[in-house]
């Protein structure tokens, strides 16, 4: 598939799985980000969910210690005021009671709970408790302006690595004034784990995953793709000159395949067109040249063959000359065939008076046919301005005129006619000469066709293809009807 | 030896007529394929030169009807075509060689010698009868006392008597084969010829070859003949 590395690299195929890989990985990219960044902040949030509700439910279960205590001493008479929570001797010793009897909860499982005094003073802390020092200034300050304050706080515990944990500062207040402060953290291995792998998931598998099957599908679907155009080329390959009869396959959809595969076949037809264009005309030219060749050849080897007088040479130089000049008028016969058929899209058309241009080559037509006592009867049904190539046009009216007067026996009549019409203007030759058999007929338009009548008569069988070829450039048609003995009608039909 | 030349170009076939006159053929010409047939099949022809293109009847149709026919002359294709088709076509109806136009005289020469020669079941090109030896390439006829000229009808006779050495030849046959007339009237113009050519072959040797059959005909042949 891949035999060299540099072509590999400029075809479609790369650039297309290279594109494809492209926005395929910042899809994935986006998406993994996304995801992430999402899924953090929902462990983040539920994880913050449970240190607020822990450590409202330490503060509340504080709250109520103290609250008995405070009955108590009310009972005992103590005054309310001493009952502040505030820098309360008292109040250090109800936390560090609830610590000890309450810390061991399995609501606080894995919560590591610490309370300070309004002053970020530690007074109590549970046995998991990691920090054991004041709060910082910085920690207060926060307090002091947001109330509680999450933070990510790595420790150093005492035996193992260090630890990543969660941290609420929780302050309880006491009216308006901060009573004291609780800080509840809870490890983030579950959070950190979770979060850990889906990073490996996202950033190393998936990233894995999508690189393979994507080459993989991107393969597929460049070969999807690209095989219409593969067998094309495949196609394409095998058409020489020789063998432009192949055609590319046109597949059913209605893709830019087919369309490349329509154009392409279309420019087949055109070329294919040309070239049988120009074997016809070598083959007709060799194929004509041939008998004028072996005349010479023939005429001229017999005559050296030994000594022979003036006048035998004189003879065979005559009949060479006739040759010689046969095969000028074959080639610029085939030459003019040549150059019309090649004109046939940018044959230059102008108005033109077909009735005028009729009568005028008529005129000169009249003086050959005025040798054989031929008559020439012409009449037009109307005005007739057919865009058309008038030297062109002028060549098929005299190769037709030329024709019939060929071919009508002395004392013939030659009636032209022109008829216009609504979209097309017909002009008639008609003969009263020896006509056309029918099995001819089909044939009299093919180059180099000579009628078994006309074998051996002037002519070469290139006026009719020449007439038929100008007419057909024109968008028009010929036609001929002929009945053997009674004459033939010839007629050129040509769009308005 | 005669040639039926079967060939609608009017100057084609003129100057193979006097070409191979000129060699001493008898030539016939027909124009198309019809009347080629109609003679081919009324006298008897040593070879027969046939063009492809032909009206009224194709050469290959020609080729086959005259086959048809049982007539077992060689038959010489002459063509514009140089297809390998044609060429095949031709040789399956049964012409034995076949030759493209334009072609050069003498090669149209050296293929009906060599179809002649195959006719007469010889390989050596020349003719030999005891010490007489005729080259149809060179045109030279030898015996051991030198180079004896003929003119072209009396070479043209020599070679046909040569042709049919050993065997008895009628007048008939000679004027079919060597003239391109039917000289049946005027057999003193073959006794004539066969003079001149006892003249030129036989009076200055000791062997005479040339007999006369009485009332048949003309025998060229080693010794004296049988009867």
């Amino acid at each position: 598939m891949i035999s060299k590395g540099s072509t590999f690299f400029r075809s479609i195929r790369f650039r297309f799985l290279a594109w494809y890989g492209l926005i395929l990985a910042a899809t994935f990219i986006l998406f993994s980000v996304v995801l992430f960044v999402d899924l953090r902040r929902t462990l983040y949030d539920k994880l913050d969910d449970v240190l607020l509700s822990r450590a409202e439910g330490v503060a509340q279960s504080i709250n109520t210690y103290w609250e008995t205590e405070k009955v108590e001493g009310l009972r005992r008479g103590a005054k309310s005021s001493l009952f502040s929570k505030i820098n309360n001797a008292n109040f250090v010793k109800i936390a560090n009671r609830w610590v000890d009897e309450r810390s061991d909860d399995p609501e606080l499982v894995d919560i590591m709970v610490q309370i300070y005094t309004h002053e970020g003073r530690l007074i109590a802390y549970s046995r998991t408790a990691p920090f054991k020092v004041r709060l910082s200034e910085r920690s207060l300050e926060r307090i002091r302006k947001k109330g509680a304050v999450y933070q990510n706080r790595s420790v150093k515990l005492t035996s193992g690595p260090s630890q990543d944990l969660r941290t609420l500062i929780y302050p309880v207040l006491e009216g308006k004034a901060v009573s004291y402060i609780v800080e509840v953290a809870s490890p983030l291995t579950h959070v950190s784990n979770a979060l850990d792998r889906l990073r490996f998931l996202l950033f190393l598998l998936l990233p894995a995953t999508v690189i393979i099957t994507g080459l993989l599908a991107g393969e597929f679907l460049a070969s999807i793709t690209l095989k219409p155009l593969k067998d094309m080329i495949a196609t394409v390959q095998d058409i020489t000159a020789e063998r432009l009869d192949q055609r590319l396959h046109v597949p059913a959809s209605k893709d830019e395949i087919r369309q490349l595969a329509d154009t392409f076949n279309e420019m087949l037809d055109k070329i294919a067109e040309s070239i049988a264009s120009q074997r016809r005309f070598i083959h007709d030219l060799s194929h004509e040249m041939r008998t004028p060749l072996t005349i010479l050849r023939g005429e001229l080897d017999v005559a050296l063959k030994r000594d022979r007088s003036p006048d035998q040479y004189r003879e065979t130089l005559q009949s060479n000359l006739e040759e010689i000049e046969k095969i000028s008028r074959i080639l610029d016969g085939l030459l003019v065939l040549a150059r019309i058929e090649n004109e046939e899209q940018t044959l230059e058309k102008e108005p033109c008076d077909l009735v005028g241009l009729v009568r005028d080559t008529l005129a000169d037509i009249e003086v050959l046919a005025g040798q054989k006592a031929i008559e020439v009867d012409f009449r037009s049904e109307g005005e007739a301005v057919v865009p058309v190539n008038r030297e062109k046009m002028r060549r098929v009216l005299i190769n037709l005129f030329d024709n019939a007067v060929k071919y009508t026996a002395p004392g013939g009549l030659i009636t032209v006619v022109v008829s216009p019409g609504h979209e097309a203007v017909d002009i008639a030759v008609r003969d009263t000469g020896a006509g056309i058999p029918g099995d001819e007929l089909p044939h009299i338009f093919e180059r180099f066709y000579r009628s078994e009548g006309s074998r051996n008569g002037r002519g070469f069988g290139l006026g009719l293809s020449i007439a038929r070829t100008i007419v057909l450039a024109h968008k028009g048609t010929i036609t001929c009807e002929s009945t053997p003995g009674r004459g033939t009608t010839f007629t050129v039909t040509l769009p308005v | 030896m005669r040639i039926l030349v079967i060939e609608d170009e009017k100057k084609v076939a003129e100057f193979i007529r006097r070409g191979l006159r000129e060699e001493g053929y008898a030539v016939d010409l027909a124009r198309d394929g019809d009347e080629g047939l109609d003679m081919a099949e009324g006298a008897e022809y040593d070879l027969v030169l046939l063009d492809i293109m032909l009206p009224k009847k194709d050469g290959f149709r020609v080729c086959e009807a005259v086959r048809s026919k049982g007539l077992d002359m060689p038959i010489l294709m002459l063509t514009a075509r140089d297809d390998v088709k044609d060429k095949v076509r031709g040789l399956d109806a049964g012409a034995d060689d076949y030759l493209t136009k334009p072609f050069a005289f003498e090669e149209l020469l050296a293929r009906i010698r060599a179809l002649v020669r195959k006719r007469y079941q010889r390989t050596d090109a020349r003719l030999k009868v005891a010490d007489l030896v005729l080259d149809p390439v060179m045109h030279r006829v030898t015996r051991n006392t030198g180079e004896i000229r003929l003119t072209a009808k009396e070479y043209a006779l020599l070679e046909y008597l040569m042709l049919n050495a050993g065997t008895v030849v009628t007048r008939t046959m000679i004027s079919e084969h060597v003239w391109d007339i039917n000289f049946d009237t005027f057999t003193n113009v073959i006794d004539v010829y066969i003079s001149y050519l006892r003249k030129k072959i036989d009076r200055d040797s000791e062997t005479r070859l040339i007999h006369t059959i009485k009332g048949r005909g003309y025998m060229v042949k080693e010794g004296t003949p049988d009867d």
